[in-house]
């Protein structure tokens, strides 16, 4: 359902650009890119497209261009379906390693003194005790 | 340690120096955990047909085809759209600077759009143009970076160009 619902945007947005090299077509997916970026969407896949498309403009090869733009329109609207859960999951990621950092402090001031003791005690569970004389 | 005074097996100061070390490492990986973005630039570099830094072409010939390498680099923390501009400049006045770029007229340009720190190399063939006026001249091959700007919707210099200066012969 949702892969039609795409299907569909693109197909009303692709139509409008008349000329896929035009600043205003640039504009429409750099910032698209940018907006998936800042969310933490890998856009990996999208800027390889953009650049195919760019390039073709770059030579001036129109028909490689139209089918390029459309790439990069499709690729852009499938990203930004994970826009909300790459910013969610960045700032999970993002909570839980300072709560990691928090905790190391902690975690040694209450293990270290333990873990030295049982380590002491253990390498001289075999001492004999003699008094002296 | 003071004569009836009780042993501790853990000496306190040890373990105080331990403690420290790792409340300040825990609290520089916090700090890099939440750091904003360093430094935002882009960057170009102008390389042989190698690509590689060195042998550039000392000379050229009237409508002459040099194969050069174009180095570009994004640190801005963002995808970007570039634009490669091919001029040349007659002379020193006629070259780029950080604020503004040459005033000679385009003659070739290379478009792409590259991730955050992401570089391309790619060959530029550059053809020196027909004007029997530079014969034995020194002129500029000069390669300026542009980036597009989504804020205003338009390609816009970024500062940073290369150039080679070549001797125009017959």
């Amino acid at each position: 359902m949702k892969f039609i619902a795409v299907l569909l945007i693109v197909a009303m947005i692709v139509p409008q650009v008349a000329d896929p090299c035009s600043p205003d077509a640039i504009s429409k997916v750099v910032r698209g890119l940018e907006e998936l970026s800042q969310s933490y969407v890998n856009v990996t896949s999208a800027v390889r497209y953009a650049d195919e498309w760019l390039k073709a403009c770059g030579e001036g090869n129109y028909t490689e261009a139209v089918k390029a733009y459309t790439n990069v329109s499709e690729e852009v609207m499938r990203l930004s379906i994970f826009r909300d859960s790459s910013r969610l999951g960045m700032l999970l990621y993002k909570a839980l390693t300072t709560l990691v950092f928090v905790l190391i402090p902690i975690a040694i001031y209450l293990l270290l003194p333990r873990v030295y003791l049982y380590l002491w005690y253990s390498s001289k569970k075999r001492w004999f005790v003699v008094k002296r004389k | 340690m003071v004569c009836g005074e009780e042993k501790v097996i853990l000496d306190e100061e040890v373990f105080a120096v331990i403690l420290a070390l790792a409340i300040v490492a825990s609290s520089i990986g916090i700090a890099l955990t939440w750091r904003p973005f360093g430094e935002r630039f882009v960057a170009i570099g102008l390389l042989d047909e190698s690509c590689k830094i060195g042998v550039y072409p000392k000379t050229a010939a009237l409508n002459q085809s040099l194969k050069l390498c174009i180095y570009v680099y994004n640190h801005m923390g963002k995808p970007i759209a570039y634009q490669v501009m091919y001029k040349v400049a007659l002379n020193t006045s006629q070259l780029p600077t950080t604020s503004a770029p040459s005033v000679a007229k385009p003659l070739g340009k290379w478009l792409g759009a590259l991730d955050n720190d992401r570089d391309e190399q790619f060959f530029a063939f550059v053809r020196i143009p027909w004007d029997r006026g530079l014969l034995g001249r020194n002129i500029s091959l000069v390669f300026e970076l542009w980036v597009f700007n989504t804020t205003t919707g338009s390609w816009m210099y970024s500062g940073v160009w290369g150039h080679i200066w070549v001797e125009v012969v017959g």
